[in-house]
């Protein structure tokens, strides 16, 4: 029996990096997977990492509209929703001449477009899909932090902002389902640097430079995480095996937490 | 739906389910009672050979599944010499080892109901006492466990601390002191093996109120689910299982990426 059976996941976010990774190790644990982002991806691709009883949305976390469709779509085609994951996130430094974010110069424009996306989408996400998990057997929901919640880092202002709202919110969301004795979780995950598009841009500029991409050596192990080295614990806060556990931030940045006050 | 393609499990996933620690040994303290008999049990459902160690006898029987693949050793954690012993007895049984968890604890020397552990009447024998199981049984443990984990390429050590080494517990002052160690600890090991390149990962697990014999003297009336717990989000303490499942998660391969990192399993009660 796998780790997931029965289980109904809704994963933003789920084109690259580690929405992607979850979407396949939550297909191969047992459960339907129901993937969105606002890239696209290859409908074989998907299929072949995902199994064919995964179903791929095309979806803007940003726009409320799309977020009661999509619930909707995949809690029909589930047959109920068990599992939010909220992956979707941007750092605003896409692009060949990302503006800056320094907070002496950062404008509102990335602010807000960064907040936006990582921030509310989040929340649009908990809250559209809040009365589905209600619904079930219970539920879960985890959402990625970062953990430049817990760090300054000048050069992704906005970034570090919009994750420090997901943890607080995260705790909130958590308390709010306890104790209204809905048998729904909500915990977030800290990443430290993963080895994904966002930081290690493939098509983007060369991995140089004082901006946390130039390697890890500030990291104790002293490498980069892989997605499903995130992915993991995901599945592991999603699955009935924390079934005690809410409200948290953990931590997965190969040691990074340990030299951090918060 | 039931034809649908499935994507391979063995692939991506930790381990085939109750195959998670196939192949691995580990050392488990406190086995007798509450979560380090919880985490025994699963651990050896989940393939692991485990060394289940406890200054009381433990009783065989209590094992479970897979009990032909554990060693119950008598064992006072607050001894150096007695840490080493119960590693020599690893290497001589396993020749490796591959999980630590420091589970060994009290609240107060010899059990029994906190009574004078506050602040104003606590005695520094009581307060050592603690401390001495508490903290450097860790410590111990850690010190011990990391140069026969190296050997065979590394390992996971999983520290159990407590939500009272976050938040303060005025009523039982050695054993907030104490878990509060076990965590601080916790980091430096996990640090310390990081750079030495140790492949070693440390991490802490934060219970709150959990159903076991440690707990039931801390709280002023019983430990029934619902109005007795009403301070916790989830309205009920948690079960020594839903602890060992976390100890799992941060033992396994499923955390290779977590090290210095510390998982409350408390029903909410830290957001509160």
């Amino acid at each position: 029996m796998a780790r997931l059976d029965g289980k109904v996941a809704l994963i933003t976010g789920a084109a690259s990096g580690i929405g992607h990774a979850a979407a396949r190790l939550f297909a191969a644990e047992g459960a339907v997977v129901v993937g969105t982002d606002i890239q696209f991806i290859d409908d074989d691709v998907w299929r072949d990492d995902c199994g064919t009883e995964a179903l791929f949305l095309h979806q803007d976390v940003t726009d409320e509209a799309q977020w009661t469709a999509v619930v909707a779509r995949a809690a029909a085609h589930g047959g109920g929703l068990d599992i939010l994951l909220n992956c979707a996130g941007i750092n605003g430094a896409a692009g060949s001449d990302p503006p800056p974010q320094e907070p002496d110069v950062i404008g509102l424009d990335i602010w807000r477009q960064v907040n936006r996306v990582n921030a509310e989408g989040t929340l649009l996400g908990c809250r559209a899909a809040i009365p589905l998990l209600r619904e079930g057997r219970g539920g879960a929901i985890v959402n990625i932090s970062s953990i430049a919640a817990q760090k300054g880092w000048p050069v992704r202002t906005a970034y570090g902002a919009s994750k420090a709202v997901v943890l607080q919110y995260t705790r909130t969301v958590a308390r709010h389902c306890a104790e209204s004795g809905w048998n729904i979780r909500c915990n977030a995950v800290l990443p430290g640097p993963i080895d994904t598009p966002m930081i290690n841009p493939p098509k983007g500029k060369p991995l140089a430079g004082g901006d946390g991409r130039a390697g890890a050596d500030h990291v104790p192990m002293k490498r980069y995480g892989d997605p499903m080295e995130v992915a993991r614990p995901m599945l592991f806060l999603a699955s009935d095996e924390a079934s005690y556990i809410t409200g948290v931030g953990l931590n997965v940045d190969g040691g990074i937490a340990a030299l951090t006050v918060d | 739906m039931a034809s649908a393609e499935k994507p391979n499990l063995g692939t991506l996933a930790g381990g085939e389910p109750g195959q998670r620690l196939a192949g691995r040994v580990a050392i488990v303290s406190g086995a007798a009672s509450g979560i380090g008999a919880a985490t025994v049990a699963l651990f050896l459902r989940e393939g692991a050979k485990v060394l289940a160690t406890d200054i009381r006898a433990i009783d065989d029987d209590k094992l479970g599944a897979g009990s032909a693949r554990a060693i119950a050793l008598r064992h006072d954690v607050a001894s150096e010499r007695e840490w080493r012993n119960v590693l020599i007895r690893t290497t001589e049984e396993y020749g490796r080892l591959d999980i630590l968890v420091n589970c060994a604890g009290i609240n107060v020397p010899g059990g029994g109901p906190p009574e004078n552990q506050d602040i104003e009447n606590i005695t520094m024998d009581d307060y050592r006492a603690v401390q001495a199981v508490n903290v450097e049984g860790t410590l111990l443990g850690c010190k011990q466990a990391i140069p026969v984990m190296v050997e065979t390429g590394g390992g996971a050590i999983v520290n159990i601390s407590s939500i009272a080494g976050w938040v303060g517990v005025p009523g039982v002052v050695p054993y907030g002191a104490s878990k509060a160690a076990v965590w601080q600890i916790t980091k430096s090991v996990a640090l310390h093996c990081a750079r030495a390149g140790y492949n070693i990962r440390c991490n802490s697990v934060h219970p709150g109120g959990i159903h076991t014999p440690i707990f039931v003297p801390m709280t002023d009336g019983g430990t029934d689910d619902g109005p007795e717990a009403p301070h916790v989000p989830m309205r009920r303490y948690g079960e020594p299982d839903e602890v060992a499942a976390a100890i799992l998660f941060l033992a396994s391969d499923d955390s290779s990426y977590v090290t210095g990192a510390s998982l409350p399993v408390d029903g909410g009660l830290a957001v509160t």
